[in-house]
């Protein structure tokens, strides 16, 4: 036991959306003095612009601050970024396993949140430190005391000591460093022992391959030693370690107690997976580190080429995507409507958009995605149970003895006088309510239990609408129930669009079905003759819309000064024609899937 | 098409008011104006006889605004300018535009003196009410005194315009006025169905929902009507928008819509000459200031390649009732358009909407009805 690891705390800063978590992280790097503030773009930890316009972060990454502490000692302190939404628990936990502590940033003006309580949660499973911090105090509405009050009724946790900050303004923040100093257990490894190295996370550099987040709890690891991958046996040797400073700093060699990185030319994900524990091929560990929660995809949906785009180029850069992104799955499949595409697993619906834009934006990509759809549990006549993910590999309804639907625990926030509207609404989406619970005269936490298919569309939208945005949603995986499940199939021109399908509530499926009509009617254009848009469940129809023959589309003048105008109309129009899929001898444009996918409110 | 132009176009852009659906660049203007314009016009008339020395022309046409309203005076200057610069032993047509109410037989002699031989008039509509509605400076009553006045200076070849489409007008309403036109006896009607053109005060009105327009089924039931009563009164279709009796089209028109190239003169004005579509400046001061420049008052520019003439070729051919010569337009673009466009083609005819007759492809009927959808179809 050296005394080098008294003087190293690893540490995960965790929150609710919006409490602070990434200001903060930038006021202790600045005040740590690894950059000047000019150096500083606002939240220089979120470095995607995608999070950045969303103002989350999605990535993780990791720096080491050198902090003298009041004490006059000098401390490493290795501060690991966190995500911060409901759909990325996996993600969080990942990073907390290599901590010992977390600060826990609440927002003085808003107090616990959903997501507060969910991370204090996986922080505690992981058995951290977990050291409350009460931000914004400048804001004239805080009340430290109440929210102080607050948490120790709702987490249970002692806050009278917990430092008031404003991470904005950079007010108290040695407070915070003390405190992770004084309070995150310092950790207790053997650089002696065999090594044990928990990869937590991955990315993909062009040059240097895959390149392993670690935490070492054992031992010692430098360049030249040979590494194995415990899980799959597969060695490699050990090109650079080093320590993200916050960018990546090589050194001779990492112990126990530290946070960093190791690079082997690794070349597959497979070879390189999350959870897992690095150990040296000359000297293996015993025993793998436990393993973390295996990310399980909640959502589905078909990517598809668009008219003109490559299938390999989009193969390729699910490939890239999935580098850096273990809870991504995907398979290729078939459609009749769209051709070779892939399915893909995705942690929710804010992981799917954020994948679609990633692709769009970053690879440049026209693709197509329909409908987000959840896995069913089917009980054939035979016997067999399958999982369904994709409508169209739904078995004829008379070989189906029974059709279970993932269910979700959700927990809900919202101020009081919203409850009557927020109930309505879970009522609506087929919820049933487990309890209510008042947090405090104002707001209360409504735990209600919903089918998975019914809060992935816009739940949560609806939810920010029906409580002027004050709400706020956490939810868990909760089994399977057997529900009226059908498939609902829509019809162009008498043919079935198969990228089309879905399985819903036989009592949505009406409503839904004359949505989704209503829609495409609006966004498919005219043709030369009358198109029947229908939902059908089987062979009955349950909803249809008519799109009438085009009648007229002629210019009536066209003399010497209009020729070239109508020739650049007319190219115009065949440009828009481009963007069209051809189904049957009907032209959808490509919106039409967009259009399916997103759902508004009924009216 | 590389050959000199025998065709001319001449914009006068006055107007005495400014109609609710127009869209056109005229205007009313002052007489001081009106002597600048029309020197600039003398000169720019000048500059292109010069360049293409003295060119032969076969048809004229003077459109506007309002070309009716020119003095006796511009009347000369124009007629002398286009003797002095143009080679006018073989023109066949030399029409101007017209309103009715704004002739004056001193001015009507002019336009024959120098050579005019048919008046286009735009009438749009007899019902006096709607012609309120439209901002039209007339009546019913004025056209048909205007239209006697034409025929007493001796002007046999007449068209009249009229539109349908129009706000809160009837089947009933337009057939009306097709008869009434009928009775007149022009040698040529132009009917036009009613376009809101943005940023005309039609364009607001129809915003503004103040305006009721007949819709879609209307519209060709109206359009449909009037070509039967048309042609059963002796004005056989040529185009879209035209019908004329026995062998008299008009000739100008002809060439736009066989890609033929012609000359043009004025503000807004657009040539097609030496493969390249012209557009004149739309604003005075540019036109003005390229023109006391020795410059041609060019505001744009198109160059028509081999592909944009073959496709132009279609695009304005299939106007025509005759369509398209489909040996002469494979001889001129060495193309095979059957085999080229064979599935465009094998669909539209499985449509109803084209038809392929004694050499000539054509639109039907109903294919005239969604002309723009078949001809974009040969867009390459």
């Amino acid at each position: 036991m050296s005394n080098r690891q008294d003087k190293i705390r690893n540490f995960s800063i965790i929150a609710h959306i919006d409490h602070g978590k990434s200001t903060l992280a930038d006021r202790l790097i600045e005040k740590t003095g690894l950059l000047t503030l000019r150096e500083m773009q606002d939240q220089i930890m979120d470095t995607m612009d995608l999070e950045r316009e969303r103002g989350i972060t999605i990535k993780l990454n990791t720096t080491r601050l050198i902090y003298t502490a009041k004490d006059g000692e000098e401390y490493t302190l290795n501060l690991i970024d966190t995500p911060g939404h409901v759909d990325f628990t996996y993600e969080v936990s990942r990073s907390l396993a290599a901590c010992e502590g977390a600060v826990l940033v609440v927002d003085a003006t808003q107090g616990v949140e959903a997501q507060t309580l969910a991370n204090v949660h996986l922080a505690d499973q992981q058995g951290l430190e977990i050291l409350p911090v009460l931000n914004k105090i400048d804001l004239p509405s805080a009340r430290p005391d109440e929210i102080r009050a607050e948490i120790e009724d709702v987490i249970g946790i002692v806050a009278d000591h917990a430092p008031e900050v404003s991470a904005k303004s950079g007010l108290n923040i040695e407070d915070v460093l003390e405190l992770i100093v004084n309070d995150v257990p310092h950790p207790t490894g053997d650089e002696k022992e065999p090594l044990k190295a928990l990869i937590f996370d991955t990315v993909y550099d062009p040059y240097k391959g895959i390149v392993a987040s670690v935490r070492i709890f054992d031992g010692t690891v430098k360049k030249g030693d040979t590494m194995m991958m415990m899980s799959t046996g597969v060695t490699f040797e050990v090109v650079e370690v080093g320590v993200y400073s916050p960018s990546p700093v090589p050194l001779p060699m990492i112990q126990a107690g530290d946070v960093g990185y190791i690079t082997g030319s690794i070349k597959d994900v497979k070879h390189c997976q999350v959870g897992d524990t690095i150990t040296l091929k000359n000297n293996p560990t015993a025993e793998a580190l436990p393993g973390y929660k295996k990310a399980t995809p909640m959502v589905y949906c078909g990517l598809y080429p668009a008219e003109g785009e490559s299938y390999d180029a989009i193969r390729d850069a699910l490939e890239k995507l999935q580098l850096n992104d273990a809870a991504l799955s995907f398979e290729p499949e078939t459609s009749v409507a769209l051709g070779f595409g892939f399915r893909c697993g995705f942690l929710g619906l804010l992981h799917l958009e954020i994948m679609q834009e990633r692709l769009e934006r970053e690879f440049d990509l026209d693709i197509i995605a329909t409908a987000p759809g959840v896995i069913y549990r089917v009980t054939k006549t035979d016997g067999e149970v399958i999982f369904v993910q994709n409508p169209s590999n739904l078995p004829e309804p008379t070989e189906i003895t029974k059709m279970e639907e993932p269910i979700v625990d959700a927990k809900i926030y919202i101020p009081s006088e919203y409850v009557g509207n927020v109930m309505e609404l879970c009522q609506q989406r087929r919820g049933s309510m487990n309890h209510m619970d008042y947090l405090d005269e104002k707001r209360v936490m409504l735990d209600y239990q919903l089918p998975l298919n019914e809060v992935i569309y816009d739940f949560f939208d609806a939810l920010k609408t029906k409580t002027r945005g004050y709400g706020s949603l956490d939810y868990e995986f909760n089994g399977y129930v057997e529900s009226d499940l059908v498939k609902m199939d829509i019809l162009l021109n008498k043919e079935n669009i198969d990228a089309f399908s879905m399985i819903v509530h036989k009592s949505k499926a009406a409503s839904r079905g004359r949505q989704i009509c209503d829609r495409l009617k609006d966004v498919i254009p005219r043709h030369q003759f009358v198109i029947p848009i229908q939902a059908a469940i089987g062979n009955k129809v349950i909803a249809r819309e008519t799109i009438k023959a085009l009648r007229k589309d002629v210019l009536a003048k066209c003399y010497g000064g209009d020729i070239s105008r109508k020739k650049k109309l007319l190219n115009k129009q065949k440009e828009g024609k481009k963007r069209m899929r051809q189904m049957g001898n009907v032209e959808v444009p490509q919106q039409a899937f967009l259009t399916v996918l997103k759902f508004d409110e009924e009216k | 098409m590389n050959q000199t132009p025998s065709s001319l176009y001449i914009h006068i852009p006055f107007c005495a008011q400014k109609c609710a659906y127009c869209d056109f660049v005229s205007f009313a203007a002052k007489p001081d104006f009106r002597m600048e314009y029309m020197k600039c016009l003398t000169k720019e008339l000048q500059m292109i006889g010069t360049k293409y020395d003295k060119p032969i022309l076969k048809t004229i046409f003077v459109g506007g605004g309002t070309p009716s309203l020119l003095t006796v005076e511009e009347i000369e200057m124009l007629g002398q300018v286009v003797h002095e610069n143009f080679d006018m032993t073989g023109i066949e047509e030399f029409s101007i535009e017209a309103n009715p109410g704004t002739l004056v037989n001193e001015a009507l002699f002019k336009w024959r003196s120098i050579g005019v031989n048919r008046i286009s008039m735009g009438v749009q509509s007899m019902n006096d009410v709607l012609l309120k509605k439209l901002g039209r400076i007339h009546t019913s009553e004025v056209v048909r005194s205007s239209f006697a006045t034409l025929r007493e200076c001796d002007f046999d070849n007449i068209n009249l315009d009229i539109m349908f489409g129009l706000p809160d007008q009837t089947y009933e309403d337009m057939m009306d006025t097709v008869e009434k036109i009928i009775e007149l006896g022009p040698e040529h009607v132009s009917a036009y169905s009613l376009k809101i053109e943005e940023g005309t005060p039609f364009d607001r009105l129809v915003d503004e929902e103040k305006i009721h327009l007949p819709d879609e089924d209307e519209d060709r039931k109206m359009y449909h009507g009037l070509v039967k009563r048309l042609s059963e009164a002796g004005y056989g279709q040529y185009e879209i928008s035209n019908f004329a009796k026995e062998g008299l089209p008009c000739n100008h028109n002809l060439v736009y819509w066989k890609g033929q190239p012609y000359f043009a003169a004025g503000m807004a004005a657009h040539g097609y000459v030496d493969g390249v579509r012209i557009g004149n400046h739309m604003d005075f001061e540019s036109y003005k200031t390229d023109i006391q420049d020795g410059k041609f008052p060019e505001a744009t520019r198109e160059v028509i390649d081999q592909d944009d003439a073959a496709f132009e070729y279609i695009m304005l051919g299939l106007r025509l009732n005759e369509g398209v010569d489909v040996v002469e337009y494979n001889s001129l673009y060495k193309r095979d358009i059957e085999k080229d466009f064979k599935s465009v083609i094998k669909m539209q005819v499985e449509s109803g909407a084209l038809e392929i007759v004694a050499g000539f492809m054509r639109l039907t009927e109903y294919g005239r009805d969604i002309a723009n959808v078949v001809i974009a179809e040969f867009l390459d």
